[in-house]
């Protein structure tokens, strides 16, 4: 392969015309614990066309990975339970298919990656029995046929002697093979819709690099949309087409990735920016956002992000900001920027 | 360089795992996780260590502490020899060398409080007790960003940025002059982590802490450290202050990884190398230089012979056959011959 092969660029946006894959329209995921309800999601609204790189960024307990989760439906019900909203995927609503179907959809038309591939690995068994699995049941190949396929996916995720490596234990390959491995087993049965959460995060640089040209590589050959979740707003920058910023449980700002990364909006968004160290030059001091990521037992009434936003004004407290478009296609919630709210006053966050 | 004096001289470090099989559990083999590792900290320095997994640096993190023994070389911490010391002598050193694990959810008991996770060094060390400690434990979650209530709960009650502050303050406890923070703030939130960077910063700024900063994370690196010592399989390939590092990166393994950042700037278009392949298997390390096979300057001699450490100037060391030719006036120290 080319050793000074351009990055994980990502390429020209696909149009976004005509139907979407995926559109989540005001999702409500509610958790009942005994200590209150948790709205882990809390009236989310996106969409993702073919072929197109979602980023989902936000920080922990922002909501975002349950977003992912309740797309597949993976959260144990009870206590959690989707509220509200529906997930429109491919023709129907994941929100009312039954259990049965949403087997057939789950590593099928829908592949997913974890964080750890440590742990989304099955350690007792080898990893061809675990790609073989998911193609027996979503593709009905038999045993030979299976493990063919299997032998084929590793290769194709760039794992060198697949033939041997296919009859090893997760325990036996580096965190970067394994989440080849991930790759290999989310992609086996041909999905039209990858959701990846945070799929580098543990892994390093060149790995990191290797694994996010990977999966855009393979999803210029497949045509797949992606759901990329992640903290990282360097491989957001240059993964995805369209960027969902989140924070607690809702949708702060949302726009094309150049449209958000050179005219950040939010306060929230501008305060992110603003914290990540540069490796084009160094600063005395970052200018971290104050305070902590609310829980989301404690979330704060009105616009969430008051309690750490340096405009907060008491408005802002009783009152929840709705998302208005303050661009063409770049959406964000925030007082300052609602022309018909009482505190109209984009100068301050442009 | 920044503080006065050398606080921690490594020479030669080695620290080799053996490799047992059958019934006698014979020793087949050696996992040469670190080898001939030779660099030092400054007081008040931060010393940034980078390199992909299994390069070495965790487990070279460790040596230093000897929290796992190290096969060879020299460790003088304030000019004590680190490696002579046992029991009661070791305990009072390791009061001063802290470290922070990379791990925030298998690196604190989940049976434990916090008052017990973070004050148990100073009931051991029998520095604070009772009410004491009780306040002396707040007092460092608050330094860390937890509110001081906190104290009854447990581990599993915190998010995984909020036990790594746990973390943070435990290793903060004893008042230390040097810690080794292993992939620390990796698993932070941006915001979050911001704030400890600033944190750790501020720390060493007031106490004159010194760091060997382990992580993978180069812009995080770049930011904290004054130096940066960039680690390949088992050994310590390019050293240099951290803008010079950026500036003029001379290892080719250098040069790959930097580039590898992901930048957040969408409209930045560059050429990336991208590397082949993982990092080999530190048991049958790749004959001379050990980046040879994944480097695409490779030559003959590069299969061959270990290259040396050649000096560009200004303290920036560098350990590659090929570009050694551009220094031609650098003395370059010859490479330990093989075993």
């Amino acid at each position: 392969m080319a050793d000074a092969a351009q990055g994980a660029e990502r390429g020209v946006a696909p149009p976004r015309t005509g139907k979407p894959l995926l559109d989540i329209v005001d999702l409500k995921t509610y958790f009942h614990t005994d200590e209150g309800t948790v709205k882990a999601v809390d009236g989310v609204s996106y969409r993702a066309w073919p072929g197109e790189t979602v980023g989902l960024v936000g920080e922990s307990g922002c909501g975002k990975s349950v977003t992912a989760l309740s797309i597949l439906r993976l959260i144990a019900m009870p206590p959690g339970a989707i509220e509200g909203g529906r997930i429109e995927f491919d023709g129907e609503d994941l929100v009312q298919v039954p259990e049965a179907r949403m087997r057939q959809v789950r590593g099928g038309k829908i592949g997913m990656i974890f964080q750890e591939p440590m742990t989304s690995l099955n350690p007792v068994y080898t990893v061809g029995d675990q790609i073989a699995e998911a193609v027996r049941l979503h593709l009905n190949l038999s045993g030979k046929d299976a493990r063919d396929r299997s032998i084929d996916m590793l290769a194709k995720v760039g794992i060198p002697a697949p033939e041997r490596r296919v009859d090893e234990y997760p325990h036996q390959l580096s965190g970067g093979m394994r989440q080849r491995v991930m790759i290999a087993m989310a992609l086996s049965c041909d999905p039209k819709l990858l959701i990846a959460d945070e799929p580098t995060t543990a892994l390093d640089v060149t790995i990191q690099a290797q694994i996010l040209e990977l999966i855009h590589e393979l999803q210029k050959e497949l045509g797949m949309a992606v759901l990329m979740i992640t903290h990282d707003l360097g491989v957001i920058a240059e993964t995805a087409h369209r960027v969902v910023v989140m924070y607690a449980s809702k949708i702060a700002e949302t726009a094309d990735v150049e449209g958000l990364f050179a005219r950040p909006r939010h306060p929230y968004t501008r305060g992110l920016f603003r914290s990540i160290p540069s490796v084009a030059g160094r600063t005395a001091r970052l200018e971290a956002i104050e305070g902590n990521v609310p829980s989301p037992l404690e979330f704060p009434r009105g616009c969430k992000f008051h309690t750490r936003c340096p405009f907060a004004a008491p408005h802002c407290e009783a009152h929840e900001p709705p998302l208005r478009e303050v661009e063409p296609g770049h959406l964000a919630a925030c007082w300052l920027l609602d022309p018909s709210g009482p505190m109209y006053d984009p100068g301050k966050v442009s | 360089m920044s503080g006065n004096g050398t606080l921690l001289s490594v020479e030669h470090l080695q620290k080799f795992f053996p490799i047992r099989k059958g019934v006698f559990s014979r020793v087949v083999g050696h996992v040469k996780a670190v080898d001939d590792v030779s660099f030092t900290v400054g007081k008040g320095e931060t010393l940034g260590l980078v390199g992909e997994s299994g390069c070495g640096k965790t487990t070279l993190g460790r040596a230093v502490l000897r929290l796992i023994e190290p096969t060879g070389g020299t460790i003088r911490f304030d000019g004590k020899d680190v490696r002579a010391l046992r029991g009661g002598a070791l305990r009072t050193l390791r009061r001063r060398m802290q470290i922070i694990f990379q791990d925030p959810y298998s690196s604190l008991n989940p049976r434990m409080t916090v008052l017990d996770i973070v004050g148990e060094a100073l009931a051991v060390h029998g520095i604070a007790r009772g009410a004491e400690r009780e306040e002396r434990v707040k007092t460092l979650l608050e330094k860390v960003g937890l509110a001081g209530r906190y104290i009854n709960r447990y581990p599993h009650e915190f998010s995984g940025g909020q036990r790594q502050r746990i973390g943070v303050a435990r290793a903060l406890a004893l008042n230390p002059d040097f810690i080794v923070c292993d992939e620390a703030v990796s698993a932070l939130d941006v915001s979050i982590q911001a704030q400890v960077i600033n944190l750790l910063m501020d720390l060493r700024e007031e106490f004159g802490l010194a760091y060997l900063f382990i992580a993978h994370d180069l812009s995080v690196v770049r930011h904290i450290s004054h130096r940066i010592a960039v680690m390949y399989l088992g050994e310590i390939v390019e050293t240099a202050t951290s803008d010079d590092l950026f500036a003029r990166p001379l290892h080719p393994y250098t040069r790959a990884l930097l580039s590898a950042v992901p930048v957040p700037d969408p409209t930045r278009r560059r050429n990336r190398i991208v590397l082949e392949g993982d990092v080999p298997s530190p048991i049958n390390p790749p004959s001379g230089c050990h980046f040879h096979p994944r480097c695409r300057y490779a030559e003959e001699i590069c299969k061959s012979a270990n290259p040396g450490v050649t000096d560009a100037g200004d303290g920036h060391t560098f350990r590659c056959h090929v570009v050694a030719r551009e220094y031609p006036a650098a003395a370059t120290q010859a490479a330990p011959a093989a075993p």
